[in-house]
């Protein structure tokens, strides 16, 4: 019996001392965000090879107003140097940068402050990575089937049969050069604007 | 003047109850103080590692959370398998709480309500003794079942907890999560069914069979698709004219005769399972023809790919030559316990239903673990589930057995865990599993 007692009275402190504080903390009080990239998507290439200094970017559009609030891009370690990443309306103009960490697989880095954007609106998230290695695969996301239904960021208007994917030569800069098939391994953190799930 | 009836009645109860409550609250009490020490023990345990999933991020539930506040905004009800989804809408319309802390309560819930189920079950093993020691035993069998996993220890420097392993408690999946408890009393419900003198002929339990398995299906489809295979297998198994030989042509038109008579177990058993055959065509529909199918732009659909979706999973953490020695190893280390449980004591428990019944199911588990694969989103290994929820239930069968074949009629139940070897034995093996499922417990967001 003694034992049993013991024990509950430990459970009741890890309740009031751990769990209580934890769910109540803002952590768990955030509204959702959405991402372009199916969660837990990893690309099906085991390693890169280095060149020149390049800025890669995806388009995209989200179904309703929110902020852009980061930046995610997939990395394999041993790249050199640190990648930055940019936020670009359609016409180039600079709306945020945000610098990575280190590490590997899916780095998230927060835009200097959150981006606030109209539905519809089309965008552009990008990376410079001074050692010109980058992540690409052979089809789009959504042509390699990821379901991205969840999300009202969408990595292409659907039905949409224009570009998603550029690339900026020798340097940083807003990314005009059409990629063709390669999909890279870019996405985006939105929150959406008034959500229910705020509370 | 004679008295109202009503009043009559009412003076009876009030009579009653005082003589009745005495004799009552000895046994209820100790019944009643235990359910609030398991229900505050296992929030406490489960809180933990539900509580860091959340805080990390961790991609799968939070793209469940994600569909969840996605079906409150459209109304289309995607995923198929939308109970989880549904319970969490409701309680973050119904408590002030944000999406992610409606997740965590919707999960917590269910696995604490599947430590109730698991508790009460071995307890009724332990025969409801309430001494002291009983109630421990209980409660730390039940709670060691809830956390029990493969004995990983080996593969713990890699990171890898449970990938490539088949892991009873999976909490990664939240609606594997909310599966657990109803996975559970469907096959309790389908083990009565098997179990009385008329199978399937309770019309009680068919409608309690048809309305759980209904709702695991709406929860997770992984449980009726390895359930409803086995049960038709053993049911097929148990009809008598297929147990008899025809000597002769005229005994072989009189066994056909007595064919309808002895399917009607079986048909009865089927119509309890209607409703599932229509929840499991919605959610084939739903994952394979509209949304995903849509968002794929190509075929979608199931696969059969003799280990595609497991030699993948090794692949992340093991070198590409002994992928094959890998998953070996790591099939036998996540059935150890199970499996002891068979070789010590089949004489005795080859006829039990719930031997058959969890067994078989485990078995069609398997096959689709590793011979299945869905298109083109094969790397999710949503044909793994099924192997994972089977051997929960394996594992809390085996663990019942091995109480009734060692602890019953023992008084000492401590002595009793180590009354022969093979006893001793088993025991041993379930603690190893649980200080497996402790470790991936600990690191809950890794693979």
């Amino acid at each position: 019996m003694q034992t049993l007692v013991l024990l509950t009275g430990a459970a009741i402190a890890v309740l009031i001392g751990s769990v209580v504080p934890r769910f109540e903390s803002p952590q768990l009080s955030l509204p959702l965000q959405q991402t372009l990239v199916y969660p837990g998507s990893t690309p099906l290439i085991s390693s890169i090879e280095p060149g020149a200094p390049v800025e890669l970017g995806v388009v995209f559009r989200p179904t309703a107003a929110g902020s852009v609030i980061g930046i995610r891009a997939y990395r394999f370690g041993g790249e050199a140097g640190p990648l930055v990443g940019h936020l670009w309306s359609a016409d180039g103009t600079l709306l945020g940068v945000a610098r990575f960490p280190g590490g590997f697989g899916w780095q998230e880095a927060q835009l200097s402050a959150p981006v606030q954007v109209a539905a519809d609106s089309l965008l552009m998230a990008s990376y410079f990575s001074p050692s010109g290695g980058n992540i690409a695969t052979g089809a789009s996301f959504r042509k390699a089937g990821v379901p991205i239904w969840f999300s009202s960021v969408f990595q292409i208007p659907p039905a949409s049969k224009q570009p998603l994917n550029f690339y900026h030569d020798g340097g940083t800069g807003f990314p005009t050069s059409d990629a063709g098939d390669r999909t890279f391994w870019i996405d985006v953190v939105f929150v959406e604007a008034s959500p229910s799930d705020a509370r | 003047m004679r008295d109202d009836p009503n009043v009559q009645g009412a003076r009876r109860r009030t009579e009653f109850l005082p003589t009745l409550l005495p004799t009552l609250l000895p046994t209820l009490l100790p019944t009643l103080l235990q359910t609030a020490v398991v229900v505050t023990l296992s929030t406490a345990l489960f809180a933990e590692p539900l509580l860091r999933l959340v805080e990390f991020r961790e991609p799968n539930g939070y793209l469940h959370v994600g569909f969840a506040s996605r079906i409150a905004k459209t109304h289309v009800l995607y995923p198929g398998h939308f109970l989880y989804h549904v319970l969490t809408i409701a309680v973050h319309r119904l408590l002030p709480v944000s999406w992610l802390q409606a997740h965590f309560l919707v999960v917590l819930a269910a696995r604490v309500w599947s430590a109730l189920i698991v508790w009460r079950l071995v307890r009724q093993s332990l025969q409801d003794r309430n001494t002291a020691n009983d109630a421990l035993l209980a409660i730390l069998v039940s709670l060691g079942l809830l956390s029990a996993s493969a004995i990983s220890f080996a593969t713990w420097g890699r990171g890898n907890y449970y990938l490539g392993y088949i892991a009873p408690n999976l909490t990664v999946s939240q609606t594997l999560v909310v599966l657990q408890p109803l996975a559970l009393l469907t096959f309790l419900s389908v083990v009565r069914g098997l179990s009385g003198p008329a199978p399937g002929q309770s019309r009680g339990n068919l409608l309690l069979m048809a309305l759980l398995a209904s709702a695991s299906t709406l929860a997770k489809p992984s449980y009726v698709m390895v359930l409803l295979p086995a049960l038709a297998i053993l049911l097929l198994a148990r009809m008598p004219s297929l147990r008899v030989v025809p000597r002769s042509r005229g005994h072989l038109l009189s066994i056909l005769r007595r064919w309808p008579g002895d399917l009607k177990p079986a048909l009865s058993f089927g119509l309890a399972f209607v409703p599932v055959l229509a929840a499991i065509g919605w959610i084939y529909l739903s994952t394979y023809l509209t949304v995903q199918g849509l968002d794929a732009g190509q075929s979608s659909g199931i696969r059969i790919a003799p280990f595609l979706v497991m030699t993948f999973l090794q692949r992340v953490f093991g070198p590409d030559s002994h992928v094959a020695a890998w998953l070996f190893g790591k099939f036998l280390l996540s059935i150890v316990f199970p499996a002891s449980v068979a070789v010590a004591y089949f004489s005795r428990i080859r006829q039990d239903p719930r031997f058959q019944l969890a067994w078989l199911q485990f078995a069609f588990g398997l096959l689709y673990m590793y011979l299945f694969a869905e298109a083109p989103l094969f790397a999710a290994g949503n044909f793994t589930w099924s192997a994972h929820i089977a051997l929960f239930i394996l594992f809390v069968v085996s663990a019942l057995i091995l109480i009734e074949q060692t602890l019953a009629g023992v008084e000492s139940r401590w002595r009793g865990l180590v009354s022969t070897r093979g006893a001793a034995f088993c025991f041993a093996v379930l603690t190893l599993h649980v200080l497996g499922g402790i470790g991936m417990y600990l690191h809950p967001w890794v693979n």
